[in-house]
């Protein structure tokens, strides 16, 4: 069986991991991002010292002058070797921390074949000649080293200028500074303006260290955020299902006893207000029904347990104090038999209708003829009562049904008009041929009807009269004749006009919907 | 004891009011809730036996209706509404006992008799004075171990007396408690009734008389000293 907490509760923590995951990743990245920045400025910064090392790498001391064109400068302006500026002291005031240990590695490269510099101990086949497709925009890349370690490196293009190959001024006039030859293989002097190809690196492992502390951490707060979250989940879905669950609560505490109670919508969030209405909606039904079933067995209840009530009664008295009056006691006895066998045939009926039971046999009958039959019963009863009845159905009506189930209603229909209209009071059967769905309606004068009385009309054993002194009626007409109709495909319903006038409609629920 | 039976349905009363009054007592009896509560408050019955649902004024508003005016009379309800909750609201608005339809004649009068009974306050059927011995439950009255031959008007009588006794019951509440609305009664009728019975108990001419004349006030029924 699917739960709403449990949907609720999955979807939300998945989406409160996603959003924690989201967020470390984010800041993961970022944090990344950051570093490698500042290990790439770090890296073009020090792009100097690698140009420089590249241009003093050829740097000609130019040709030895003779000794007469030797200005020795005076004593005083005189430097010890050691604070001359040699292209390391230049270096090292420049960017002081590139020939320290932890210092960058380099490597310079004349062409794809000639290495003309590199750091101690570096190794050609860790750091490989770049393709540089631009030589304006360095390229940056990470370098994993034998050792494990691993650098961030970049590499860039760049031209020597103004020192190459020697102009020629004499003939041995020039010649190379002693053998400080940057590359071994380096057979004469590159031309003056050359492009050379470097890499610096700078150990990453710092910036590893940092990232992978920053990992942990946002692990750990990650595990940490999961528990809460599982928590403030956990805590937010049972407070907030509280008020599905007391309304769930009040619902299974409803019995047949207290259908009456309606749920109040003033403490419910808004989300459970319509649910609310429709369950007041349904209480209200249920209780009608429930009402009606209620009123059903009480009403059945004296209907057969009254005339029950006679038989005994009688039977009792004439056994202990006993009459010659055998002929009346007989008659009484054939009177309350009849008036149980009517009610138990009515309902058997009602129930075989109700069921659909009951296969119509249809055929066409002139509807004028049949109504005249059906009322010749009644006639006497309404000459009696002074009635006016008036019959408008034209002769050539046919309509197609079952005779003898509209028989059944229709004699129902007219026995309700005889016994409840008042002396001087009107019948008006008509047969509406134009009218399209409609087969017949009867309406007549009534006294003390309304229109909560018409509500009941049609239920079993509903009767106008609460004492049920009567017993030639059991209540059970009406609700057979709409069971009937029902059977036959018709839909009959009773209106009241002008409070003093019931008119019962029979028609076509095909047409009518 | 006089009945009141409201009952709509004719067979069913009919049967009843000749069941009690071949029980010795008297039964008014009408079919309507309207006449019920009119006859309930103009005249004084032992029991009122009431229908709820009856035609003009319904059982129950009867019953209602009776106590507001200070009716005390036990009423039974006779009624074929069989649920708890009719048969609550049927004793809280103020009647003594629920029958449900259909019910067995022997039941009913025993229930009759035991309304009788707890509106005189007695405990049981049988009503002792010295050696007269009135079992209102098998309307027999014996003397001595004899059993004694009454009619069921004297019988009627003499057990109103014997509920009574100790007090003096006058002619016009033994006339309101015996006989019915049907019966109109002679101004001596009362007094040849008394006649009868205390020459019918009386164990012999000298025997000293049970039911005492109180001369312009009535009758009663005393032990011997």
């Amino acid at each position: 069986m699917s739960s709403i907490r449990k949907n609720l509760f999955i979807w939300l923590l998945l989406g409160l991991t996603l959003l924690w995951a989201i967020a470390g990743a984010g800041i993961y990245l970022s944090v990344k991002q950051g570093e490698v920045a500042k290990i790439d400025s770090e890296l073009q910064r020090m792009e100097g010292a690698l140009r420089f090392i590249g241009g003093s790498t050829f740097r000609n001391p130019g040709p030895q002058r003779p000794d007469r064109l030797i200005v020795r400068p005076p004593r005083e302006n005189f430097q010890p070797n050691e604070n001359r500026t040699t292209p390391e002291n230049r270096i090292t005031q420049r960017w002081p921390d590139f020939l320290s240990a932890g210092g960058p590695k380099y490597i310079i490269w004349l062409n794809k074949d000639t290495v003309i510099r590199q750091s101690e101990g570096l190794s050609t086949k860790e750091f490989k000649f770049p393709e540089i497709t631009d030589s304006n925009n360095p390229i940056f890349f990470n370098i994993s080293l034998q050792n494990g370690d691993s650098m961030r490196a970049m590499a860039s293009t760049f031209r020597r200028f103004g020192f190459g190959r020697p102009r020629p001024r004499g003939n041995e006039g020039m010649r190379r500074p002693n053998d400080e030859s940057p590359a071994q293989n380096q057979e004469q002097n590159p031309p003056r303006n050359i492009s050379l190809t470097g890499i610096i690196a700078l150990n990453s492992k710092p910036m590893e260290q940092t990232l992978n502390t920053l990992l942990f951490g946002i692990i750990a707060i990650g595990i940490v955020a999961g528990f809460f979250s599982f928590s403030l989940v956990h805590f937010a879905l049972k407070n907030g299902l509280k008020p599905l669950y007391a309304l769930g609560n009040k619902l299974a505490s409803v019995d047949s006893s207290s259908l009456s109670h309606r749920f109040s919508k003033i403490d419910l969030p808004v989300e459970l207000s319509p649910i609310c209405e429709h369950l007041n909606k349904l209480m209200e039904r249920l209780e009608d029904g429930f009402e009606r079933e209620r009123r059903f067995s009480g009403d059945l209840a004296h209907e057969l347990r009254t005339p029950i009530a006679e038989l005994k009664m009688m039977a009792e008295v004439a056994l202990r104090w006993p009459e010659n009056n055998a002929e009346s006691h007989a008659n009484e006895t054939l009177d309350i038999a009849q008036q149980l066998q009517e009610i138990i045939e009515s309902l058997l009926a009602l129930n075989r209708y109700d069921n659909g039971d009951e296969d119509p046999v249809y055929e066409k009958i002139p509807l004028h003829k049949f109504t005249k039959d059906c009322w010749d019963p009644f006639v006497q009863k309404a000459e009696e009562k002074n009635i006016k009845v008036a019959i408008k159905i034209s002769n050539d009506h046919l309509i197609e049904t079952d005779p003898k189930i509209l028989r059944l209603i229709i004699n129902n229909l007219f026995s309700n008009a005889a016994e409840y209209t008042p002396s001087e009071g009107i019948i008006a059967i008509n047969g509406n041929q134009e009218s399209e769905g409609h087969i017949l309606s009867i309406s007549n004068s009534v006294e003390n009807f309304d229109e909560e009385m018409l509500s009941h009309l049609f239920e079993r054993l509903w009767r106008g009269d609460i004492s049920r002194t009567d017993g030639s009626h059991s209540g059970l007409g009406l609700a057979l004749s709409k069971a009937c109709s029902k059977c036959l495909g018709l839909n009959l319903e009773a209106e009241l006009i002008k409070s003093d006038q019931i008119k019962f409609v029979l028609s076509r629920t095909d047409i009518k919907s | 004891m006089r009945i009141l039976l409201v009952e709509d349905k004719n067979r069913l009363r009919g049967a009843i009011e000749k069941a009690l009054r071949e029980s010795g007592y008297a039964v008014d009896s009408t079919d309507n809730g309207n006449d019920g509560l009119w006859m309930g408050s103009e005249n004084t019955y032992d029991i009122i036996l009431l229908d709820i649902m009856l035609p003009g004024l319904d059982g129950l508003s009867v019953l209602e209706q009776l106590r507001e005016r200070g009716r005390d009379t036990p009423v039974l309800l006779l009624t074929a509404k069989d649920t708890i909750a009719d048969r609550v609201k049927g004793l809280r608005k103020g009647a003594d006992d629920y029958l449900i339809k259909p019910f067995a004649l022997e039941e009913l009068l025993a229930r009759i008799e035991a309304l009788c009974r707890r509106s005189y306050k007695k405990s049981t059927s049988a009503i002792t004075l010295n050696d007269l011995i009135i079992d209102s439950s098998a309307k027999t009255v014996k003397r001595d171990g004899n059993l004694i031959d009454l009619t069921a008007r004297e019988y009627a009588i003499l057990e109103y007396l014997a509920m009574r006794q100790g007090s003096v019951v006058s002619r016009s509440e033994i006339e309101d408690h015996i006989y019915d609305e049907l019966v109109s009664p002679m101004s001596n009728v009362v007094d040849s009734a008394i006649c009868n019975l205390r020459k019918k108990i009386a164990k012999g001419p000298d025997d000293a008389e049970l039911i005492h004349t109180r001369r312009g006030q009535g009758y009663i029924l005393m032990p011997k000293n």
